[in-house]
């Protein structure tokens, strides 16, 4: 049936051809009513039990049958037909004037009016069926339910309102109840307003089955020919087919001003990269101070220990003695954070070149994961694994903190620490001897 | 067939009357404004999903603008002098302060900033849900293309969105995630470092980077997302919406109801149901409670860190990932560049160009108002199941520590399951969703062909049982055949339950007419088809 | 310091070491294990600490037989005690110890391969243990986990006794209200966040560490038993002596996990506290669950 016409036109011929609407109700309680079975009891139940308190006597003998026998829709289109005054193609006449005339409107009806027959229409609604009447349309009582109903909902939302601004004037701010009660308030004041919406439009507008016609997207073939033809016109009065030096420069100029974009992209930033990721604020003889200022000396830690340390810069004073200035600002508490672990004796099996950078089991890594930069700092003192809590890479702390489970792929860094004559722990080699942190291009 | 008299022209008109014509005599409204009233919307529960989406993004605006009142974002060092008291004498970020004071000394500060917060939840969630719809049911088939591409660029707005608003208030969690995002700028080969460097104005942290975050967050990508809606809705009203088929719906018409009244007051309705849940999300369950995480500081750390849901997919696919780094060259593609970069590119890209793809390989260009359900596009639903599958092992590896605390797992045992998983489940719910809708296509073939199954059990005189089949009914004549080659089916599950009075019942009907487009009668009643095949 | 073998006692020392090979290391690996620990802890030795090679010996004698009975035999030997009540405590323990954790660590505390040596590891170890009901293990497992304590307070001080009569390790710490009410939150939730929350979650919520292992929930845990982990390392856990976080510092982080545990949430249900994972979940399944239920409802049919 894809030729049927729109359902703007009236009449049985704009239910498509071949439609017969005049007998289809018959069918329908044919099929219905097939071999023999019992009719479709429920739903002539339920529609009886409603009608019994019907405002105007309705026949719904075989009516509820074939309305439901027909029904075939989503849950939107429901089967169960109407008819009345506002029949498809005899558009109601509160409707008349707003329709817009692709808009085919089919109701259930209104209060008021009489359903005689629930027969499909045929009009320009096309085979769409209308919902059944609800208890709303036949009985006033229900209709006056639903009212009473919809308009405690919305009372209740004036109670939540005036909920919120009492809690938000009277409320203590800095008590738990403070903030559930205005959550609620403001739930109950604007979910009444919601809910009652919503049952007001279900329960007391008219139920309609709108049928709009949709537009063909394509245009017609002359349309297309048309305006094709005016845009070559107009392209060929620019003259940039006949100019070509006159649209190449244009391209050009447009080309080199599109490339400005980078201008603003560069400066973005003052801070070149440079070589910045290859270093951090460890510098030669730094100590090794906590977060709170105390410079860590040797049997600080317990065996099985773990501090954070930060670099303690040292600083020759005017009278040429030294002072240590702890380092822990956000930007090198960004790349200079380094894990202190002290192992139990003779457990460390340090790398080849690195036998010395150890103290007394005091092994010192960076704390930057070097695979995303998160602080890895879980550290389980009978496995001797850093654990690091964003991805899950694993580091065993005895073999240089080698990358053994997770993405990661690189060893933490180790720095190289020493103990001075004053128990004092110092980095002996100066800054990391490779990038700490997650790895990037310009990284061999 | 008649036809109403034309209404008068109301010679004294009411103040409202008034209001329309002075509006008219500028602009000359009233055609239009007929022609958008009278706008039919189809009203299947599942069209208002994309609704949700909507109205969070506005619950989102609304809420947004009270917290820019304010907050200050500054990366500023102050001593937070509040009323948070195990927070006192603490150095803090001005970002953090100021969220400090939104949540514990501004009036109604925290319930809208936790509004605000589950609002940004459901915003992205109600994308994806929006996003299975429509991709299950082929509403993003020509002519909807384009709004599928701004759907998917929609989406992804609001992931970075999500993302920037996460990061504002600098605290430990969200100073996590910055630095995971910064390592992960760093790791794009060539241009990584100099990417990284301009979006941090410098070696992460940065300098001033916050305020740069604030703008992004309340401003540039707002605006687009705005402006990207504006367009999404402004084609479905062109295009008009699509519907499931029914008795009179056809590719060329759209039946429900019009703008005025009934949709714009279930929509309005609507909206304030969907305000009213973030409202009591944001009264009673608490989130992100950035009090307890403490500010923001490089050395430091909590365990479990996870980025909001939506992130949760990429940090799933950062665990799995083995540890793959290429070096050579005195280069590096770091191993965190892959599911951080790669993967979400290679997906992103998949889903936004998948309509096209699926024209080209099934050759079929034509254009589709109607929907189709899932079995009737077998690759399609098994290709969307794998796709969520793979995702879904991606999303429950983003949480797999709290998982594993939960369930006393172990972490190494989640990490594996996880890696397996994503290589032998999807292809695995490929296969079991195909065959599954296969499966239900020859249900409703044998239904077309020896009719539905009655219940009637009959002994005939030889002695043998039978069961009553019914044949299914031929189309209705009166009922216009939609002109979509599809068979015409009867209901699935025969055995209706009548015209239910509760909402779970009503419900259930509701969900079931999502699969079957038809409605169930009573007990043994006859079921008409979908439209009508040719069958 | 040294660590000498049993004096003159009434029981038979040494020899009765053959009497159950299997079970017991030999005293002398015990002995030098024991050394070696001490050199880094507290130095402090119960008056009793001779008496415990008395006492394994008369175990290893009377391994087989059922403990109420070595209790019995037990307690009139330990008359020749100089300081009554710490003397008796230490015999209760002792007995208490026999029965319930030399299957695992030895008859001596000297740690067998399924269990550690507990000399040296001192009362606020067995304090910690046993009052979360982590010893006596149920069963092996990656980690001990929480549970109710079997033994009374009482019984876990006559077990610590004990145990710190065997040599070194650190006493139970006394945090007292006082202390936990005058700490510094701010300056403790600096420290917690420094040295703990990578582990026990910012929120001390717990997380998982690797193969099974995880780092409990703070949420029962008293603050004697917060300190007492801090100053002993039990398990994964490292330990934080009194060098790197004094006695304040200890109660100020005791205090703040308190105060992060025990607090109202002031936005609502707090979810678990664990952060962004059940906040997904529940947005999910009530915030997009339930307004498709809304929606069901809107779409749904009439009644009629």
């Amino acid at each position: 049936m894809s030729d049927q016409t729109g359902p703007g036109t009236p009449g049985p011929a704009g239910s498509g051809g071949g439609d017969q609407p005049g007998d289809s109700a018959q069918e329908r309680v044919h099929y219905a009513g097939y071999q023999g079975e019992p009719a479709d009891k429920s739903d002539q139940d339920s529609m009886s039990s409603i009608f019994k308190r019907a405002k105007h006597p309705v026949d719904t003998s075989g009516a509820a049958v074939g309305g439901s026998g027909i029904s075939a829709g989503g849950p939107d289109v429901p089967a169960g037909t109407s008819d009345g005054p506002e029949v498809l193609g005899t558009p109601p006449h509160q409707t008349d004037s707003t329709r817009d005339p692709e808009t085919t409107v089919m109701r259930t009806g209104d209060a008021g009016v009489a359903q005689p027959t629930y027969g499909t229409h045929a009009g320009g609604g096309g085979g769409v069926t209308v919902r059944p009447p609800r208890a709303e349309d036949v009985d006033r009582r229900a209709e006056r339910r639903a009212e009473r109903l919809i308009a405690c909902w919305f009372l209740i939302s004036v109670v939540g309102t005036v909920g919120f601004v009492i809690t938000n004037f009277v409320g203590d701010k800095h008590q738990a109840y403070y903030t559930p009660c205005l959550g609620s308030a403001l739930g109950l004041a604007v979910g009444g307003l919601g809910i009652g919406m919503i049952l007001w439009a279900k329960r007391l507008m008219p139920h309609e089955q709108a049928v709009q016609e949709r537009h063909e997207f394509t245009s017609a073939k002359e349309e297309i020919a048309v305006t094709e033809a005016e845009i070559t016109a107009g392209f060929a009065d620019t003259g940039l087919a006949r100019f070509p030096l006159l649209r190449r420069t244009l391209l050009g100029a447009g080309t080199v001003l599109g490339g400005l974009i980078v201008v603003p992209l560069l400066n973005l930033t003052n801070s070149k990269p440079g070589k910045k990721l290859d270093h951090t604020s460890w510098v030669k003889g730094a100590r090794l101070v906590t977060e709170d200022g105390r410079l860590v000396k040797l049997g600080d830690i317990s065996i099985g220990g773990i501090e954070t340390v930060f670099p303690a810069i040292p600083v020759t004073e005017s009278d040429g003695t030294t002072t240590y200035k702890p380092k822990t600002d956000v930007h090198t508490k960004a790349d200079s954070t380094t894990i202190l672990i002290r192992l139990p004796p003779g457990v460390d099996r340090p790398r080849k070149g690195r036998e010395n950078w150890s103290v007394d089991g005091h092994v010192a890594y960076s704390k930057i994961c070097s695979h995303a930069g998160c602080p890895v700092s879980l550290y389980e003192q009978q496995t001797h694994h850093l654990l690091c809590p964003c991805h899950q890479s694993v580091f065993d702390v005895l073999d240089g903190c080698r990358a053994i489970f997770g993405p990661a792929s690189r060893s933490l860094p180790q720095l190289a620490i020493a103990v001075d004559d004053d128990g004092f722990l110092y980095a002996r080699n100066g800054d990391y001897d490779e990038p700490v942190g997650a790895a990037f291009w310009e990284r061999s | 067939m008649t036809t109403a008299s034309p209404p008068e022209f109301v010679k004294r008109p009411t103040p409202v009357r008034k209001a329309n014509r002075a509006i008219d005599e500028r602009f000359g409204t009233q055609a239009g404004l007929r022609r958008n009233l009278n706008k039919v919307f189809p009203d299947h529960w599942s069209f208002m999903i994309g609704e949700i989406a909507l109205y969070s993004f506005i619950v989102l605006l609304l809420t947004g603008i009270y917290l820019t009142l304010f907050f200050d974002p500054s990366n500023t060092e102050v001593i937070y002098n509040g009323s948070y008291v195990p927070l006192k004498g603490v150095e803090m970020s001005r970002a953090y302060a100021s969220t400090l004071d939104i949540s514990f000394d501004t009036r109604a500060g925290l319930v809208f900033r936790q509004i605000h917060h589950w609002a940004a939840l459901v915003f992205v969630a109600s994308i994806v849900v929006h996003l299975f719809r429509v991709f299950f049911t082929g509403a993003y088939r020509k002519p909807r293309e384009v709004n599928w591409l701004i759907g998917v660029g929609l989406l992804i707005l609001a992931i970075l969105e999500g993302f920037a608003g996460y990061s504002l208030p600098d605290d430990l969690l969200s100073g996590t995630g910055l630095r995971i995002a910064a390592s992960i700028a760093q790791s794009i080969p060539i241009i990584g470092t100099w990417a990284s460097f301009l979006v941090f104005n410098g070696e992460f942290p940065g300098d001033n980077f916050l305020p740069r975050l604030y703008v992004i967050h309340i401003l540039l990508v707002p605006g687009v997302l705005l402006a990207l809606i504006g367009a999404h809705m402004g084609i479905l009203w062109h295009q008009k919406h699509t519907d499931f088929p029914g008795p009179g719906k056809t590719e060329h018409n759209v039946v429900g109801h019009r703008v005025f009244p009934v949709f714009a007051v279930k929509s309005g309705g609507f909206f304030m149901m969907v305000f009213a849940m973030l409202a009591l999300l944001g009264g009673l369950a608490q989130i992100n409670p950035i009090w307890m995480f403490g500010p923001y500081d490089p050395s430091k750390v909590s365990s479990a860190s996870q980025p909001d849901w939506y992130i949760g997919f990429l940090d799933g696919s950062t665990r799995l990932m083995p540890p793959w780094e290429f070096r050579g060259l005195g280069h590096t593609v770091p191993a965190v560049f892959w599911p951080t970069a790669v993967l979400p590119g290679i997906l992103f890209t998949l889903l936004a160009l998948y309509p096209f793809l699926e024209a080209r390989f099934t050759g079929d260009t034509k254009s589709y108002n109607l929907l189709q359900r899932p079995r009737e596009a077998p690759t399609r639903t098994a290709l969307g199941a794998m796709s969520i599958s793979f995702y879904l092992v991606l999303w429950i590896s983003g949480g797999n520590d709290v998982i594993a605390k939960t369930f006393s797992i172990s972490l190494n045992a989640m990490t594996w399951a996880g890696r397996i998983g994503l290589i032998i489940v999807p292809p695995i719910a490929y296969a079991v969703t195909k065959k599954i809708c296969l499966a239900l296509q020859a249900k409703d073939a044998e239904v077309e062909h020896h009719g539905i199954e009655t219940g009637i059990i009959r002994q005939l005189p030889s002695g043998e049982f039978v069961e009553d089949h019914r044949p299914k009914p031929t189309p209705v004549p009166d009922h216009p055949l939609v002109t979509n080659d599809r068979f015409a089916l009867p209901s699935a599950n025969g055995h209706g339950d009548g015209d239910g009075k509760g909402l779970a019942r009503r419900a259930g009907k509701a969900v079931s007419g999502f699969f079957v487009e038809e409605k169930e009668t009573g007990p043994g009643g006859p079921s008409a088809p979908v439209g009508g095949g040719k069958h | 310091m040294t660590e000498t073998s049993g004096t003159p006692s009434d029981t038979p020392s040494e020899t009765s070491s053959d009497s159950t090979p299997s079970e017991v290391a030999t005293p002398v690996a015990a002995t030098k294990r024991s050394a070696r620990k001490r050199d880094t802890s507290a130095r402090k030795r119960g008056p009793s600490a001779r008496r415990r090679r008395r006492s394994s010996a008369l175990v290893l004698v009377f391994g087989l037989l059922a403990t109420g009975v070595l209790w019995t035999m037990l307690a009139p030997t330990g008359n020749a005690a100089q300081t009554a009540d710490a003397n008796e405590a230490v015999r209760q323990g002792r007995a208490l110890y026999l029965q319930g954790c030399s299957t695992c660590h030895g008859l001596g505390a000297q740690g067998s391969n399924t269990g550690p040596s507990l000399v040296g590891v001192g009362a606020a170890a067995v304090d910690f243990q046993v009052s979360t009901g982590r010893m006596p293990l149920a069963a092996p497992a990656a980690q001990a986990d929480r549970k109710p304590p079997i033994y009374s307070a009482t019984q876990i001080d006559q077990l610590s006794a004990y145990v710190a009569s065997l040599g070194g390790g650190p006493e139970v710490p006394k945090v007292t209200d006082k202390e936990l009410s005058d700490a510094d939150l701010a300056h403790g939730g600096e420290l917690y966040r420094a040295n703990c929350a990578q582990c026990h979650q910012a929120v001390a919520q717990g997380a998982p560490l690797t193969y099974g292992k995880f780092a409990p929930s703070l949420s029962e845990s008293t603050p004697t038993q917060i300190v007492e982990a801090m100053r002993t390392g039990p398990e994964s856990m490292p330990v934080f002596g009194d060098r790197q976080l004094n006695d304040e510092d200890a109660a100020a982080v005791a205090a703040y996990i308190k105060h992060l545990t025990d607090t109202k949430s002031p936005g609502g249900f707090s979810l678990g506290k664990y952060g962004p994972v059940p906040e997904g979940l529940l947005a999910m399944l009530v915030g997009i669950g339930g307004l498709l239920v809304v929606c069901l409802w809107i779409g749904a049919r009439q009644k009629v």
